[in-house]
């Protein structure tokens, strides 16, 4: 499908807001394609609003037309903004990506096709199918591992064992059932505590794949729970597709297509004052490490401008020499050769493809996370993909995905501690960080600090600035909770405290 | 009704209270029973007490 992408103003996308029916000067002609649809972005990378764009007409100075500053060519009359979010990944032009849109362009929008996946029933065995349905007659849902435990010893143990194998089932779990208003968040943290305060003693250290370092251990499980932007040390491991998965050309193209090498990972950048020029020594064992040519660095160098570039393959210099003669100007240059991207994506520092055994399928580990560039390569497998990087996974796959990825981090943090804490205790943690619907941290800043209540928000942390607000702002407390009714001295709604107590007269009408 | 182990408890602790304080006791009790909260349950496990609990609606 085509559409006009564009980057504007929020002044001006505040003023198409504000119509709901438009008429659009703009400096932009679009070609003959039928077009309805655009997409606007604040910044060029990512589309904050999508418009129906009704007709394409060319520009006449009309007094209902709002317009763009000069150079106007044709109106766009758009129907309805809507907000979504789209990513600059998302659209081809001329078949191509770009990495930041700077004014209009047409481009079209990458098709995804939808294959319906089984669903869960229908992945389910015959067999362990039978078993939970015969739980389900005796109303209750066995838990989906026993089933399959239970159908594979069916037919040794008999149909008479069967059924009581069922009831015993069921007997156990009604036993085991958390009764309603039991202090679950107290028991979770206490359960995840003190396997913590084993790991500190025992880590601290770092565990790596040659020099690649990996936080674990405790640091890793505060990070986790603090919901920090950015990991201390993110990483990514990749998975490429089935079909290729074994190949090890596939796997190096993939390392060498992610891994950013700047010209500062491969060379020294010499600057002579003198001669007031910029000269970069290729080191050719780092070359070869980071699969660099020659040409790509040389290629790479051409993006400096009001150079005189001079590259040398023989002796692997480049020298780059500013037009204008000042120190200002050569300072900028050679500034700006250190950080120059030779190829990679960014975020990207280091990328390694292994081999888990002997004829097993490649996989890569990277330092640095970049998920959304990586999983539009062709060769990955992006539904195995996986990165550190929680808040990255908010942002690209969803809230539920980051749901997900702050269990399982969480569990293989304490797991390769060999420490061993009920999933649930994980799950209540990971769902109470995500249910909003963005991810937050557990502490001041997020559960605790965001409560709905005044009292338990004062009770916890500078009480005076609480009170003072919810009196200014006329707050109300709805004493729903532990903390607040523990300060105006009543039962807490938890435990023996929930239960409304009703006298139960005149037996005989009952 | 199957209660709650904290209803249970709110339910037998109120009754004891009142068997404590003097309130008549509705089913038959050996003897040698003394303690308001034995003779509370005695009570609960043959389902006399005239306590019930009110519970708030589900979740919709």
């Amino acid at each position: 499908m085509k559409a006009i992408v564009w980057k504007d103003t929020k002044k001006n996308i505040d003023m198409l807001l504000k119509k709901h029916q438009v008429k659009y000067a703009v400096d932009f002609a679009p070609s003959n394609a039928k077009i309805e649809k655009g997409y606007i972005s604040t910044d060029g990378i990512n589309f904050q609003f999508e418009v129906a764009i009704g007709s394409v007409s060319p520009f006449k100075d009309d007094a209902d037309v709002l317009k763009k500053k000069t150079g106007l060519i044709s109106v766009l009359t758009l129907e309805e903004l809507r907000p979504v979010n789209r990513h600059i990944s998302d659209f081809r032009f001329n078949g191509k990506k770009i990495a930041k849109l700077t004014g209009f362009m047409e481009g079209e929008i990458k098709e995804l096709d939808l294959v319906p996946s089984a669903t869960i029933e229908e992945k389910i065995d015959p067999e362990v199918r039978k078993v939970l349905a015969d739980a389900k007659k005796m109303s209750f849902d066995m838990p989906l591992s026993i089933a399959v435990k239970i159908a594979a010893k069916r037919a040794e143990i008999g149909e008479k064992s069967y059924k009581k194998l069922i009831k015993l089932v069921q007997e156990d779990l009604v036993r085991k059932a958390i009764d309603p208003y039991e202090a679950v968040g107290i028991i979770a943290a206490q359960s995840i505590g003190e396997p913590g305060t084993q790991m500190t003693m025992r880590t601290f250290h770092f565990a790596g794949v040659r020099e690649m370092n990996v936080t674990l251990g405790l640091p890793r499980l505060i990070e986790i729970v603090d919901a920090r932007r950015i990991p201390s040390t993110p990483s990514m491991t990749i998975y490429l597709r089935k079909d290729l998965e074994k190949s090890e050309e596939v796997a190096r193209r993939v390392v060498k297509e992610i891994e950013n090498t700047t010209v500062l990972d491969v060379a020294d950048v010499i600057t002579d004052v003198n001669d007031l020029t910029v000269s970069i020594k290729l080191d050719k064992a780092k070359m070869e490490e980071r699969l660099v040519e020659f040409s790509d660095v040389s290629f790479a160098v051409e993006k400096v401008r009001q150079v005189n570039i001079t590259p040398d393959e023989k002796t692997r210099t480049i020298v780059l020499k500013p037009q204008q003669e000042s120190f200002k100007k050569l300072y900028q240059v050679q500034e700006q050769v250190k950080v120059l991207t030779i190829k990679g994506l960014t975020g990207i520092k280091r990328a390694i493809a292994r081999k888990e055994s002997q004829d097993g399928p490649y996989v890569i580990y990277t330092q640095g996370s970049n998920l959304r560039m990586v999983m539009d390569i062709e060769e990955v497998d992006p539904y195995r993909i996986t990165t550190n990087d929680i808040i990255e996974i908010s942002n690209v796959l969803g809230i539920e995905a980051a749901r997900n990825a702050i269990y399982n981090e969480s569990e293989r943090t304490l797991q390769e501690q060999g420490l061993e804490v009920d999933r649930r205790h994980l799950m209540l943690v990971a769902d109470m960080m995500s249910f909003t619907g963005s991810v937050r941290a557990v502490g001041r800043t997020g559960i605790s600090g965001r409560k709905s209540s005044v009292l338990a928000r004062a009770a916890f942390e500078i009480t005076t600035k609480h009170l003072l607000r919810a009196g200014l702002l006329g707050e109300t407390d709805s004493l729903t909770g532990v903390a607040e009714n523990i300060i105006v001295g009543q039962p807490i709604t938890l435990g023996t405290g929930s239960v409304n107590l009703v006298y139960r007269g005149n037996r005989k009408s009952d | 009704m199957d209660f709650t182990k904290f209803e249970k408890a709110r339910i037998v602790g109120s009754r004891a209270l009142q068997i404590s304080m003097g309130a008549p006791v509705i089913i038959d009790v050996p003897r040698s029973m003394s303690d308001p909260v034995e003779i509370a349950m005695l009570e609960f496990e043959n389902g006399v007490i005239p306590i019930t609990i009110k519970r708030a609606p589900a979740n919709p």
